[in-house]
């Protein structure tokens, strides 16, 4: 039964991109003959205001002489079907804006008679706000605290926030004008397909390394490498799972790693959490360090174009630094912990410990170290190619599909439809809050706390991200955040280096070392200590973790004002 | 509290960690005592799992498995120190049903488990839960209750 919803969720994904693939924009207008006025809408933030409805109208006519819909570059086109010869008004319409009325003047009007066309200055059109507004936003934040409170799973939040938005548009709006938020079409081109199919395709290759056994054989390993010194072993794991967590989601690395963790602190005489913790802190630190690190660098990444190198360039230098930081600071905690351990282990235990550290798969590893080299490099070097990461994705895990010719049942699980529908309904919620302008508020807001200045905007984007992430989801935070992040690299000066994104990139990964449910990856590993009888209360996290986020965060700003 | 019936196999509940090894000495003691088999049960719980939303549920439960196998080995072994030998099990579901069938499956007439500490995150059951827990397997099935 799980299977035909799974089939089904794959065809409403399909048909969905289809939808968007054969819209296309009403036409702008036919050319009767006569008259063109020609023209542009702008937002207040000087961004092209599309979807607006233009329509001339002249005296006490209700029918329009000529309409038309700005395309999305805020450009728009009126045809007349004959010569305008008397005083009109132009009317121009939008959802969530103000409806605005232009008179042309005499000399426009003698210009259009004349030359038969008028091209107007661009026009601003002022925001307005509405029921709709408040609709829009109470619906983000009460998505945000189901999601925190854990009421209810994180994807059902954000299609119950989906589904109120559409209900509200389509009911609601039928009735009455201003309830109108969002939708269908508009909602489907906020949708980021980019983003949806490079994770897909990060999950399918994960799914088969993951089975091979090279976590454990890496963890294993580094306990062998360091001789049972428990503050030795701790940086080696620390490396490994940033370096990992660079590569493959957090999550999953630490799913694979903290159980192997677990028998290896046992085996040393140790409470788990002295490896526990660091691991965890370090994956959310290693992920920052490439484009498919971390679920907030895929949207970062994706929304401002940055490439898998300029990650790679811009950040690893400062992830290591925060890495190396961290690392002090994890064994100045823990140093009686680890001065306490055993450094020998009885044989029954190493064998066991060896056991289950085995290479299960050797052969689907190597193809899998074949491809994933092939991804990087395509990663890296895409941009020649006009290569989009999502293509190399989906590209080398279906390469690794054909070649290691898994179960298929077995892939489809692994794929977590979950997470993209999740992905799918954020999109649209936030482009809902977008659309009816809050966003624009914040963005405002902070555009008039910040002025001109670049480092106080970066500085302020990497703190405010740092500390919420640490409190909420940082996936809908820095999805809602994105367009503020826009529009302070479009009107400060200098910001065309893309210094803010990067500020918010690590500003959102460090906030989930702050508290237990900063970051999934937490959750997870606290689940698993639990599990073996070593729970990780929320208070002995915060007691770790928010230094490790004030240390990490200090070190990347450190890193921004060097670098940027 | 003693036991007031025959011990002949005891099983006991256990989850790791330092909070199980005052259950784990009681049932090692009681063995010792009464020279009943003794074998440890371990339950893996994974419905923290719903946080994980990646990965192939069959691989994280392998490495849990794995995980679980290890605490109970470390268990048998501080057993054996003491002169017990004992089974151990590992079983994945909800604990109190796996609990409850794996004593049926074993015929065991002695249960022993740990009190609940008032602390959300350590604890399997709440005091209500447990006492509930207990009644079923006293007066459904016969097993007496060792709580430590």
């Amino acid at each position: 039964m799980k299977s035909i919803y799974r089939w089904l969720l794959i065809i409403l994904v399909v048909v969905a991109a289809v939808g968007i693939w054969s819209a296309r924009a009403p036409a702008a207008g036919s050319n009767g003959g006569g008259a063109v006025i020609t023209g542009r809408l702008l937002d207040p933030h000087s961004e092209p205001l599309p979807k607006a409805e233009i329509r001339v109208f002249q005296g006490s006519d209700d029918e329009p002489l000529a309409d038309a819909l700005s395309q999305e570059d805020g450009t728009f086109a009126l045809y007349f079907e004959r010569p305008v010869d008397r005083p009109f008004v132009i009317e121009i319409r939008r959802h969530h804006f103000e409806t605005v009325r232009w008179q042309p003047t005499a000399t426009d009007l003698d210009t259009l008679q004349r030359e038969g066309t008028l091209h107007l200055p661009d026009q601003t059109i002022p925001r307005t706000i509405g029921p709709a507004f408040w609709i829009a936003v109470a619906v983000f934040l009460g998505m945000l605290l189901l999601i925190a409170t854990e009421k209810m799973h994180n994807t059902m939040a954000v299609l119950f926030g989906t589904s109120i938005i559409f209900m509200i548009t389509y009911v609601g709006g039928t009735f009455m004008d201003n309830l109108f938020v969002l939708d269908f079409e508009e909602a489907m081109s906020f949708i980021d397909w980019e983003v949806i199919f490079l994770i897909m395709g990060m999950m399918i290759f994960i799914a088969v390394v993951e089975g091979t056994g090279i976590f454990q054989w890496l963890a294993y390993f580094a306990y062998r490498l360091s001789r049972g010194h428990a503050w030795l072993l701790a940086i080696i794991l620390m490396i490994v799972t940033a370096v990992a967590s660079a590569f493959l989601d957090n999550i999953t690395t630490m799913l694979l790693i903290a159980p192997i963790t677990v028998q290896i602190a046992l085996s040393m005489g140790m409470s788990p959490l002295p490896l526990l913790i660091p691991e965890v802190l370090a994956s959310n630190v290693g992920g920052v360090a490439t484009l498919v690190g971390t679920p907030t660098n895929i949207l970062i990444g994706s929304y401002a174009n940055i490439s898998f190198g300029a990650f790679l360039v811009e950040l690893t230098p400062g992830v290591l630094a925060a890495l190396i930081g961290l690392m002090i600071y994890m064994e100045l905690v823990y140093f009686r912990d680890y001065r306490a351990s055993r450094t020998t282990t009885s044989s029954l235990l190493l064998e066991k410990l060896a056991e289950d550290s085995q290479i299960t798969q050797p052969g689907e590893l190597r193809k899998a170290g074949w491809v994933g080299a092939l991804m990087l490099l395509f990663f890296l070097f895409g941009d020649y190619f006009h290569l989009v990461p999502a293509v190399t994705a989906v590209a080398g895990a279906t390469l690794l599909l054909v070649w290691v010719r898994p179960n298929m049942e077995d892939m489809i699980e692994s794929v977590d439809w979950t997470t993209l529908v999740f992905f799918m309904g954020l999109f649209i919620v936030v482009g809902a809050v977008q659309e009816v302008g809050a966003i624009s508020l914040v963005a405002d807001l902070i555009g008039r706390l910040v002025g001109d200045n670049l480092t106080l905007a970066w500085i302020v984007v990497l703190w405010l991200a740092a500390v919420l992430s640490a409190a909420v989801d940082n996936i809908p935070f820095t999805a809602a955040m994105l367009p503020v992040a826009g529009f302070l690299s479009n009107t400060i000066p200098g910001a065309e280096n893309q210094v803010i994104y990067f500020a918010l990139a690590m500003g959102a990964a460090f906030g989930g070392h702050g508290t237990l449910i900063g970051s999934s990856a937490n959750l997870v590993t606290a689940g698993i200590a639990r599990q073996a009888g070593y729970p990780i209360t929320y208070g002995e996290f915060l007691r770790k973790g928010f230094p490790a986020l004030v240390i990490t965060t200090v070190i990347a700003m450190a890193w921004i004002a060097i670098r940027f | 509290m003693q036991p007031m019936k025959p011990v002949n196999t005891i099983v006991c509940a256990v989850r790791g960690g330092k909070a199980s090894e005052p259950t784990t000495e009681r049932a090692t003691a009681l063995a010792r005592e009464s020279g009943a088999r003794l074998i440890f049960l371990y339950v893996i719980d994974a419905d923290f799992l719903g946080y994980a939303t990646v990965g192939r549920p069959s691989v994280t439960m392998t490495q849990l498995k794995h995980m679980a196998e290890f605490i109970l080995l470390t268990i048998r072994a501080r057993a054996e120190e003491q002169g017990v030998p004992s089974d151990c099990a590992v079983r994945e579901g909800k604990v109190r049903e796996q609990i409850r069938a794996f004593v049926i499956e074993q015929s065991a007439d002695t249960v022993v488990m740990g009190k609940p500490t008032r602390q959300a995150e350590s604890d399997l059951f709440t005091h209500p839960e447990q006492d509930t827990f207990i009644r079923e397997l006293e007066e459904e099935i016969g097993a007496q209750v060792i709580l430590v």
